[in-house]
């Protein structure tokens, strides 16, 4: 996926307390949730069960992710910010995955590919945080939760070996037909 | 809808139905309905008091997939529709939406008059730039040498229309252009365009992966506009006639015209006064 130049907005600026660290944490966590969710429908919806079935496997490991940082937020005042206003890089969080890169015969190798990037980005997103803060609790969260990522990327890799890729690629034997 | 006494804060999934979208996997559409639950939860509106109404198309069929008033209604029509329900209940705050055929063809005249009137509208086209629900025609958007379709198999020769030049031409108080390739952008700007009065016109860039594929490729061609909007229509044409299509991001034009907002209340009738208007 090329990097999106519209929501490119420079260095991220600093994370500077852990409310805020959770804050962006959550969001993260529930986007990716939702997404992973949104893209088990449209593949339910185009009868691709194989890649509905891996999006519901990762919606539901994003959700438990957004139960465990939850638990972190317990009598932690979060800090409101509209979804503009999250400092990460590019519009939406590193975890959603783009709505533009699929395809409704994508494989479910192709999924874990997509999904592998995102989960990268959330990690490299984290570690900049941690690189960032000076506060040193911020940065030791970071570093959890960037951990925590890496972990995801792990299982990813491993889920790689599961999915091999496709050789049909896009291919549609009975295409939607353009007409008049 | 009867809203509950106290709301506890809703969150942008709380804004979307139950029913699920059948666009393509990969339709620029599905992140404008992200976008418009990311707004309305910024605008802190309850459900019951966001209509958002619509013509035909695949576009169109965004008011089913959200949890708040909705009408989808007849080709082309959405715009006197939704006009005629911001003067009887202007309260509500009401969103249009809809495709670059529905509302630059069929329903282009209602454009020219719902910019002129500027009641307070928030109308958001999502812009393909072919007729995607009937299979891939040209619309009045389609660059005159796309030769993808067998209705114009040389293109279609004609200058394609300018949704942006128009409005601003036509009198619409607020116009930008944004990407579907940034949802997050988009819910900023329909949130700007909502609480500008007047009427406002959102164009998004809405890549239709399957009769136009080559349109992937917006997202790398577009790029954030480098000025950030002027209240001078002047200077608003003068950045549209060298405008590529491409300068997305940012509010182009923010004007100052009084919305049309006749004191709907002073001027209402019973029901069978009104029947008796129209009896023969």
């Amino acid at each position: 996926m090329s990097p999106n130049k519209v929501a490119g907005k420079g260095r991220p600026r600093a994370i500077r307390s852990v409310p805020d660290l959770l804050a962006h944490a959550l969001a993260i966590e529930r986007d990716a949730e939702e997404r992973y969710g949104e893209l088990a429908d449209q593949m339910a919806t185009h009868n691709n069960t194989a890649a509905e079935d891996l999006f519901r496997r990762l919606a539901q490991i994003e959700g438990r992710h957004v139960t465990q940082i939850q638990q972190l937020c317990v009598g932690v005042e979060l800090p409101q910010r509209a979804p503009w206003e999250f400092l990460w890089q590019g519009g939406e969080g590193p975890e959603a995955m783009d709505l533009a890169s699929v395809h409704y015969l994508l494989s479910p190798h192709e999924a874990v590919q997509l999904a592998l990037g995102h989960e990268a980005r959330a990690e490299e997103f984290y570690r900049g945080v941690a690189g960032r803060a000076r506060p040193a609790a911020v940065r030791q969260l970071a570093l959890q939760l960037a951990d925590e990522e890496a972990e995801h990327v792990r299982w990813l890799q491993d889920w790689l070996q599961h999915y091999p890729p496709q050789a049909t690629g896009h291919d549609d034997p009975d295409p939607p037909m353009e007409q008049g | 809808m009867d809203a509950p006494a106290e709301r506890k804060k809703l969150a942008a999934r709380d804004f979307k139905s139950s029913i699920k979208p059948i666009w393509c996997p990969g339709c620029g559409d599905y992140a404008v309905l992200n976008a418009l639950t990311k707004a309305f939860v910024e605008l802190g509106r309850a459900p019951e008091q966001i209509a958002v109404v619509s013509g035909i198309g695949c576009s169109s069929r965004i008011p089913a997939y959200l949890s708040a008033y909705g009408f989808h209604g007849v080709h082309g029509r959405a715009l006197p529709i939704a006009t005629g329900l911001k003067l009887a209940r202007p309260e509500l705050t009401v969103v249009v939406t809809g495709g670059d055929g529905d509302g630059f063809s069929i329903g282009g005249n209602h454009f020219l008059h719902a910019c002129r009137r500027n009641v307070d509208l928030t109308y958001i086209v999502m812009d393909n730039q072919v007729y995607g629900m009937t299979k891939g025609q040209a619309s009045p958007t389609t660059a005159p040498d796309w030769e993808g379709s067998k209705l114009t198999p040389e293109g279609t020769g004609i200058n394609p229309f300018q949704p942006l030049v128009i409005a601003l031409a036509s009198g619409a108080n607020f116009i930008a252009r944004v990407s579907s390739s940034d949802p997050v952008n988009i819910a900023q700007i329909i949130v700007e365009a909502v609480r500008h009065p007047g009427f406002s016109l959102v164009q998004v860039l809405s890549p239709c992966i399957t009769f136009r594929p080559e349109q992937q490729e917006w997202r790398d061609q577009v790029r954030t506009a480098s000025v950030d909007f002027t209240g001078d229509a002047a200077r608003a044409a003068r950045r549209l006639m060298t405008d590529d299509g491409f300068n997305v991001g940012k509010v182009l034009f923010k004007g100052n015209r009084r919305p049309f907002a006749p004191d709907a209340a002073s001027e209402s009738c019973s029901v069978t006064e009104l029947d008796r208007e129209f009896e023969v």
